[in-house]
């Protein structure tokens, strides 16, 4: 019994390893390849081969870097907006009572429901009615507006969870609902929060069709945008093109990295719940 | 009544923020978009669409184009369902079998970092891998003296579509895995002990310990990849631009309003595709309720 577990437990792992691989080999294929010329690639396509062209990366760095801060722009406003926007209503549907706040919440969610398919072509004539196009409000209002519908409904639950002993307890020391908020709701829910607020970042930074549409200005273009019309030229350097997607990748790396922990966590107590 | 409100005006204050960024930024487009689906609508009188009733979508029921591109999408769709409950769900499963060991945090959290690769880099990585002269398969193919079935992947009838399909392969890792993981750890521990007991086979106690159990988590992980696959057209923007059979609704609705200027028609298509959502919606909906 016993070492049939073991073997079996052999057998998960050397699975495991085989799909790993491939699923890593595109990343190293990437990284190996932004050091390379295209003589390199196609004479040593699968190795690293020397030497090594870091010259890749300064001009791919100098390329993407402002696409970067386009969509670090973009998506910080837009996750900043969710939060604060979202936290307030969260906070407003979970603690108080007030004439038709069944009706607003139900109208709030059921915009859950509306696809984007269907808001695509009146949404961008609205921005482009508005004025808004070929700026990052174009982008970071419909990010706001359609984002804040899920952090709302997740978060009411968790705060209407709280024991209101605590809410009570700080009102009788005399705390306004600002400071309940950010000293007992916010410590609380610090892990579902940050990982709704990623999963928000993570959707608008990744987000093609939209800011396509509506930032056509090259100054302007998001990371995603800016990407696909880089690997657009002819003749194109390849080793350059593979710097340009890695470099594209190290915000989001940082980001996650530095809130793993929050992250999984935070999932997993949505995934359980919801 | 009036007092009642008056007293909860900071309540409203509170809320006011969110229910106007979503009346402008998605009722108003929503209520347009139906209404301009009824209309005459193309960048020659871009100012003064006319009202024509049902017209387009008259017009559009008679569209074998549009028709033809759900077979497509029924494909993306019917593969997006299938990696996640074979593929992702499985290997899932296999991951939490090795909690608690040394090598299994190491493959658990290795499965995690590829999210943080932004998709516009996954989906060009993979536009590479299908070129001709430098893509990895004509490479592989090359290596291993089989030259004469190299193609270009994208550029032909029979491969576009399959090769669109392949993207992402493994299919490993991702959001999916996240909750499936959280699911499966999430399932008392007791229960397989038990099974143990009765002498039930690995297979058997997949079946029916965990399935049933995480129950709830695969029906939210598929309705959420059935309305995301039905409305998502960036791979085959970028791939190969709805040519070669790989057209689907979506595409077929932008190339409609910004490459044709015919937006009422467009607007057209996107509200049927609404429609069929919401449908699917409803379908999943009282399946849902009725299991549990």
């Amino acid at each position: 019994m016993k070492r049939k577990t073991k073997i079996s437990k052999g057998i998960i792992i050397a699975i495991h390893i085989i799909i790993l691989l491939l699923t890593y080999f595109p990343i190293y294929f990437m990284i190996i390849s932004s050091l390379k010329t295209n003589q390199q690639i196609s004479a040593n396509y699968f190795l690293m081969s020397f030497p090594v062209h870091f010259e890749n990366y300064t001009a791919a760095f100098f390329k993407v870097v402002r696409y970067l801060g386009n969509s670090v722009i973009v998506s910080g406003v837009s996750v900043i907006g969710v939060m604060i926007f979202g936290c307030m209503a969260a906070y407003v549907f979970a603690r108080y009572k007030f004439p038709g706040k069944n009706i607003i919440y139900i109208f709030i969610i059921s915009f859950l429901m509306i696809p984007s398919v269907l808001t695509l072509v009146p949404q961008f004539v609205l921005v482009n009615n508005l004025g808004l196009n070929n700026t990052y409000w174009a982008c970071i209002f419909p990010y706001i507006a359609s984002g804040q519908i899920m952090f709302i409904v997740i978060l009411r639950t968790f705060i209407e969870e709280i024991p209101s002993d605590l809410f009570d307890a700080a009102k009788i020391d005399g705390a306004g609902n600002i400071r309940i908020f950010v000293q007992i709701v916010f410590p609380l829910a610090k892990q579902i929060i940050v990982s709704l607020l990623l999963i928000n970042f993570l959707g608008s930074w990744n987000d093609f069709i939209w800011p396509q549409l509506t930032l056509t200005k090259d100054a302007l273009k998001t990371v995603t945008v800016g990407l696909y019309a880089f690997t657009d030229a002819q003749q194109i350097q390849y080793g350059y093109m593979f710097a340009g997607f890695v470099v594209a990748s190290v915000p989001l790396i940082i980001l996650f990295t530095l809130n793993m922990k929050s992250f999984v966590s935070g999932i997993t107590v949505g995934a359980v719940k919801g | 009544m009036m007092k009642k409100i008056y007293k909860a005006r900071w309540c409203y204050l509170g809320i006011l923020p969110t229910v106007l960024l979503l009346v402008v930024f998605m009722l108003y487009p929503a209520i347009d978009s139906i209404y301009k689906s009824m209309c005459l609508w193309k960048t020659k009188n871009y100012f003064t669409p006319q009202f024509i009733g049902f017209d387009n979508f008259i017009k559009l029921f008679e569209d074998v184009a549009f028709w033809q591109s759900f077979l497509v999408l029924a494909v993306f769709v019917a593969m997006g369902i299938f990696t996640l409950l074979a593929v992702n769900m499985v290997q899932t499963y296999l991951v939490s079998k090795l909690t608690g060991t040394k090598i299994g945090n190491f493959i658990k959290t290795a499965y995690i970092i590829p999210i943080m690769i932004p998709t516009m880099v996954i989906t060009l990585y993979w536009r590479f891998f299908f070129e001709y002269q430098n893509g990895i398969f004509n490479a592989i193919l090359r290596l291993v003296g089989l030259e004469q079935y190299a193609t270009v992947w994208l550029g032909t009838d029979q491969t576009a579509l399959i090769s669109l399909l392949f993207i992402g392969f493994p299919f490993a890792g991702g959001f999916g895995y996240l909750i499936f993981l959280a699911a499966f750890q999430g399932i008392d521990h007791s229960l397989h002990e038990a099974a143990d007991i009765e002498g039930i086979t690995a297979f058997q106690k997949f079946r029916m310990i965990d399935i049933p159990l995480i129950m709830p988590q695969i029906k939210m992980l598929t309705m959420l990849q059935v309305i995301n696959g039905i409305q998502q057209f960036n791979t085959q923007m970028i791939m190969t631009n709805g040519r070669y059979h790989t057209m689907v609704p979506g595409l077929q609705m932008y190339q409609t309003a910004f490459s044709g200027g015919n937006y009422g028609y467009a607007s057209a298509m996107g509200v049927t595709l609404f429609v069929i959502i919401l449908i699917v919606t409803i379908f999943q909906n009282k399946f849902v309720n009725k299991e549990v």
